[in-house]
Order: C-alpha cells, then structure tokens, then sequence
C-alpha cells in the first residue's frame, strides 16, 4: 500500500517537474514566483500554506485591495445581533510577519496570461509562474429586472462583506414593527446556498427579541427548492410562526421589477413596498477571472478536480467560490479546502514537494434561532468528471435541543478554527 | 447390586435432606406444614432428556450461572477497545479464575492472533538472534504454574471516593490462572550460543516489547509528510495553535494510541459526530497513524 502510493507520487512529482521546466524563469532566477489574486478564505489559505511549507523555494505575493478581511461567513450572525461586525474581521499581518507572504493592497486590473504578467491599479507589473485565482463572486445586477450596483445603495444585497453588510443591518434595525421585508433569494449556482435562508431566521429573531412581533418577511425565490429547506420552514414554525413567507416560483411567477426610487418590488403575483428590500441577484465567477477568459458560459471557471487547475490554463489555479466545484457548495470551508489541494499542487509544481491524492470536505453550520443550529455536510473526491460527493450527512428535524446546541458551539469552534487556519 | 447403589444414594440424599430442613424448621412451621416443592416435586431434570452429550462441543456455562460474566464500565474510558473488563470476584469460588471470566485489559483492542503465524524472536542484546514458531515452543518441556495477576490500577476507581456499585467493578482486575509454558532457561540451554547474563535483560525487553506490539501505529515510522497533508483538514476546525472555541477541542499533543481510537470509534460510528464521522470515514489506519503522529508531535502531551 504504502509503496503503491510512493511509486505514484514519484511518477506525478516527475510529471510535474516536467511541466515546470517549461517555466524558463523557474529556473532562471531562483525562487519561483506565486501571485495570489483575492484575500479570501481560498485566496489566503493558499498563500498561507505555500509560503509556510515551500517559502525558500517559492517567493509568494497575496494581491488583495482590503486592508482587512471582513468574513462574509457568519455575517449572518452579525445581523441577527449575535456578533459585532469587529468579531468577523481579520488582520493579514501575520501572512506577512509570519510567513513572509508579499501582501499588495492593490487590485488587479488584468492579465497577461502569455506573458504570465499581472497589471495592478497603480500600473505596475506582477510576474508570476502560477497564478491563483480566487476573486470570490461578481453579482449579475441586471438579473433582477431594475436592479443595479447603484440600487443596492437603497435595496442592498449584502452578500460581499463589508459596506454592503453594515448598511443592511442598519436597515434591518431600523424595521418598524409591523414593517415588511422582502428578500428576493438568488438562483443557483450562488455562494452560501443556505445563506438566504439563515438570514432571514436571524432578521426574524432580531424582530423578535426587539418587540416586534409584527414584522413579515417574504422571500421571493427563483428556485423550487432550497439548501435545509426541511430544517428552516419547521424551524420558522416553531421559533417565528406566521413571520416568515417563503414564495416558490410557481406561486410569485417570477419578478418583474424592483425598484429603488419607490421601494417597490413586483413579482407576478403582487406588488410589495417593503420597509426592507435585500435582493440578491444571480452570481458569476470575479470579473477578473471572466476578463482573463477563465470562465465558461456559466460565468464560472472550470478547473481539473484533482488539482484546482484551470482547464484552461494549467499555470493558473482557481479556488472557492469563482470555480466550478462539482458537488461541492460555494463556501468558505469548501474555498479552504481546495485551497489546501491547490497549494500542494504549486508546490509540486514549483519546489517539487511530495504530493498526495486530494482531499475535499465541506460543512455549513446555520443559526436558525438561539442555540438552534443545523448542519449540513459531506466529503468529496476528485474524478476525471468533477469533484464529486460521496457521503454526506445532514441534520434531521428529530434532532434533540441538546444536538442542536452543541452544533452552535461547534459552528463557533469552526470559525474560530478556520479563521485561524487562514490569517495567523 | 444397582438397587444397593439406588438405596445407598436415596439414604444419602435423605441424610441431606434432613440436614436442609434442619435449618428451615423455624420457617417451614409457620406454614402449618405445607411440604417444600422443592423436595417433594419432582424436578424437570428428573422427568425428561437432558439435552445430547455434544450438545455444546466446546463447554459453556449452566444457564443458572448466566450471570457470571466479565463485566465492563461504558464510561470509564473513551473507547471500548482501549478498555477493561473486570472478573467477576463475587460469584467465584475456589482460587483458579475460570479462562472465560479472566479481567482483560487491552490498549487497542482483542488481538486475534493466529497460532500458526506467531513468533517468538529473540534479537537486540544477544550474539545470536533466534526465532521459534509455536511448534518449535512446544517441543521443549513444560511447566505448569498457578500465577496471580492483579493490574497495578485494580481498586483505583475508589481512590478519590466510591463511584462503582460493586467489588467486580472496584477490585475485578485480578485473576488466578495456571499457566502451561516453556521456561526460557530451557531455550538457552538447548541454544549454547546464548548468553546467560544477558538473559534477563532480554526477558525483561520482551516483557516490554509485548504490550507496545498491541499498539497500530507503535513501532513503525509513521508517515509525517503525509500527516502534515491530512492535517490541512483537522485545521480548519482543531485549531493548531492548541486552542479551543466552542464546541471544537484542541487535538494537538494528543497521545497516539487515544488519536486512533477516537478516530475509529468515529469511522465505525461508535462515536456520535456527524462531521467528525464524514471526515473519519476516509481515513485508512495508515491515514490516521500519520495524523497521530504529526499532531502528538505539534504541542506538549495532554
């Protein structure tokens, strides 16, 4: 067993040797050089992992505009009065003290993918061997009818972290009671597949534990179904009965406008005019993943399961939300988790390190009410088709209040975990 | 003849008989001189077969002695399999503990171990190592010795206070047993090679070694860099630092024999986590011998 897997592991560390030969400047100058676009859980994980097990080998630079990474993971919490918004924000100093990752707060402004060369907003030029590309998501504003980057100023999505987050949870606070809230939920495939739905339960145990029972909440969904659907809508019966809504398509007949002059929403069905819109259209993979021609009609990037390569670009590694993950979800932890098979691969690539089969795994934790928390779960194996699942697990509506509970205290040791696996 | 026999037995239980009710009398005339059933009614074993003699080919105990069997504590250690049963001493008679009541006590639970595949080596400190087979053991003279056996930790339980309902439970881990074996002196002897200084300390080394052997993991170089992969995916949960938040505990320094055990309690669903079963039911032994080895190796043992 234990020589079956070596003589593999010799035979693709050959492989890859070859391929890097190909790079002129791996051997030319010393350290190979890495660039990572995006800061994000895949993003920082990789330049974590690369710079701590290969950094004499490889020089490696994070390309991220943020000062500081606010999770979008667990914002959710945030809204619902569990967190501050200073609990879900991380420092990148210790990427560099630590690691000696090159930390350039600057964004990237395009690709040279012939050349190997990356252009940053202040005009200056990044050369690298591999690229990894982890940009997160872009979203298609022009999916809801009306919509716009501008609108999301009055009827914002919050689903990138930062400004977006703070301005929702102003509005959410500022819901009279009795008030109305629409959320129009996004189509597959989006980031946080439960996301929406946790949301809405944290809006729903703010207005209630603020005096304001009154308060209604519908979500307009462009899908027949939804991530944890048989766990939520009991748990809203439970915790929140007649406060939320859930609208399937076949009953809203789709959306026909928002918009943000009136406030109104107006699907098929009827016409709202909410206290609160928080619409979140459709997703792609980051612009710049699509402007460097790595995106396929789906507006997400492909890439070989069994390393994170882009299928169209083998110096280019994509991981997290921007690629097309086969049966895994758009998650953070499923953003780690590939981050850590791709930077094994760059390292195999570049400093010949010894490489082994990868590994996936994934687990979302959502909050629906205090000390109410549900999971949902599987591991992964790479196939020549796709990442695929091949077990899973999922939390059952007979659950025990002692089960439930003890996942909250584990979705706390999770991000406390995983945060800490990225940034320190 | 046998009416003689059937007459003397019949006197014989009667004199018994009178020696039971001698020391029911004081009950028994409470009950106006209601007869015992037990001596007046013929028993079922008197009136039909019993079953045949190859009933149970090899032997196993009277169903009226069902319960007299080794017992463990489900929550006095983390696994079943690195656990311990104890002998029942309160139902036990005589001073030989019977083989299928002996206390055990094993670290990664009941080896099976094929007779014809055991060896019995003799290397290290010795001009020239030896190895015999089972059949080469058997062929030296034996010896037949009763030994007592008590594990150092027998009664420990109680040391900071009662917290078991019964002296099996409490003082259990002891037995008495005869064994039939092969001194090693007649191995010596048989081999002149050998030295007779040394033999002691060889004696002692195997003693040690035995138990070590029980181990997966113990005594063969566990596989790091693979370890150090595997752990890229306990990290996003177990902190590597060694801290602990919520729900998740540190698992860094952890001891290696406890290491694999949670893991295959967890891959065999013994143990109920549901993220922690998905992530174990992947991981072969090799797997988690090289995980327990990079993460005893990452902090101070706990």
């Amino acid at each position: 067993m234990i020589l079956n897997r070596r003589r593999f592991l010799i035979g693709t560390s050959a492989l890859a040797s070859t391929a890097a030969l190909s790079a002129p400047s791996v051997l030319g100058q010393g350290k190979a050089k890495l660039v990572v676009l995006g800061g994000g859980a895949g993003g920082a994980t990789v330049a974590k992992y690369v710079a701590r097990d290969a950094g004499e080998a490889i020089e490696v630079t994070l390309v991220e505009p943020a000062k500081e990474y606010a999770t979008c993971f667990f914002s959710n919490l945030y809204l619902g009065g569990f967190r501050t918004y200073e609990d879900n924000v991380h420092s990148y100093d210790a990427l560099g003290s630590k690691y000696g990752v090159n930390v350039v707060h600057q964004a990237a402004t395009g690709v040279d993918r012939d050349k190997r060369e990356i252009k940053l907003t202040d005009g200056s030029v990044l050369k690298y061997d591999r690229l990894v590309m982890s940009p997160g998501i872009d979203l298609k504003y022009d999916s809801v009818p009306g919509y716009s980057e501008a609108a999301a100023e009055k009827m914002p999505h919050g689903w990138k972290s930062g400004p977006q987050t703070k301005l929702l949870k102003a509005m959410i606070d500022a819901v009279p009671d009795g008030g109305l809230v629409v959320m129009i939920a996004p189509p597959n495939p989006s980031r946080c597949p439960p996301g929406p739905y946790e949301r809405v339960s944290m809006m729903a145990h703010l207005f209630k534990s603020t005096g304001r029972d009154s308060c209604k909440i519908i979500i307009v969904d462009p899908k027949e179904k939804f991530s944890k659907q048989g766990l939520f809508q009991p748990g809203w019966e439970k915790y929140y009965p007649g406060m939320i809504e859930w609208l399937s398509p076949m009953i809203h007949g789709g959306v026909k406008s928002v918009d943000p002059s009136t406030g109104e929403v107006v699907t098929d069905f009827e016409t709202y005019k909410p206290a609160l819109a928080n619409i979140i259209p459709a997703q792609s993979a980051g612009r710049i993943a699509i402007d460097s021609g790595l995106a396929d009609e789906t507006g997400f990037c492909p890439i070989d399961p069994f390393t994170m390569k882009s299928k169209r670009d083998p110096s280019i590694h994509i991981v997290g939300d921007a690629c097309i993950p086969g049966d895994m979800p758009k998650s953070a932890f499923a953003a780690n988790s590939q981050a850590k098979v791709a930077a094994m691969s760059i390292r195999g690539d570049l400093a010949k390190a010894p490489t082994f089969p990868a590994r996936f795994a994934n687990t979302c934790w959502s909050l629906i009410e205090t000390d109410d928390c549900v999971k949902v779960g599987g591991r992964y194996e790479a196939t020549e088709e796709k990442i695929k699942r091949t077990e899973g697990f999922i939390s059952q509506p007979t659950d025990t209040a002692e089960v439930r509970a003890r996942n909250y205290q584990e979705a706390l040791g999770w991000y406390a975990g995983i945060t800490a696996d990225i940034f320190s | 003849m046998t009416s003689d026999k059937r007459y003397n037995r019949r006197s014989f239980l009667k004199g018994t008989g009178i020696a039971a009710a001698a020391t029911a009398v004081s009950w028994r005339a409470s009950r106006a001189g209601e007869p015992d059933p037990a001596i007046v009614n013929l028993p079922d074993h008197s009136k039909y077969l019993g079953e045949g003699v190859q009933a149970h080919p090899y032997g196993s105990p009277s169903q009226y002695e069902a319960n007299v069997i080794r017992r463990d504590v489900e929550w006095l250690t983390a696994t079943r399999e690195s656990s311990v049963n104890f002998t029942p001493i309160h139902d036990l008679d005589g001073i030989i503990t019977p083989n299928g009541l002996a206390f055990e006590r094993h670290h990664a639970g009941v080896a099976e171990i094929d007779p014809a595949q055991h060896r019995l080596m003799i290397n290290g400190l010795v001009e020239k190592p030896l190895v015999f087979t089972m059949d080469d053991v058997k062929r030296f003279p034996r010896e037949n010795r009763v030994y007592l056996l008590e594990c150092a930790a027998n009664s420990g339980m109680e040391w900071r206070g009662a917290q078991l309902n019964g002296c099996q439970f409490t003082d259990g881990m002891i037995h008495t047993l005869m064994y039939t074996g092969v001194p090693l002196k007649y191995v010596r002897e048989t081999k002149p090679a050998w030295m007779g200084k040394r033999m002691r300390a060889i004696g002692f080394l195997l003693r040690l070694a035995a138990p070590m052997a029980l181990v997966p993991g113990a005594g063969r170089t566990a596989d790091i860099a693979l370890g150090e992969y595997l752990a890229a995916e306990c990290v996003t949960c177990h902190q590597l630092s060694g801290h602990s938040t919520g729900g998740i505990p540190s698992i860094v320094g952890m001891a290696e024999g406890l290491f694999i055990e949670a893991l295959t309690a967890y891959k065999r669903g013994e143990r109920d986590n549901d993220v922690m079963r998905n992530i174990a039911g992947r991981l072969s032994l090799e797997d988690m011998a090289a995980l327990a080895a990079y993460f005893a190796a990452q902090g101070p043992r706990r």
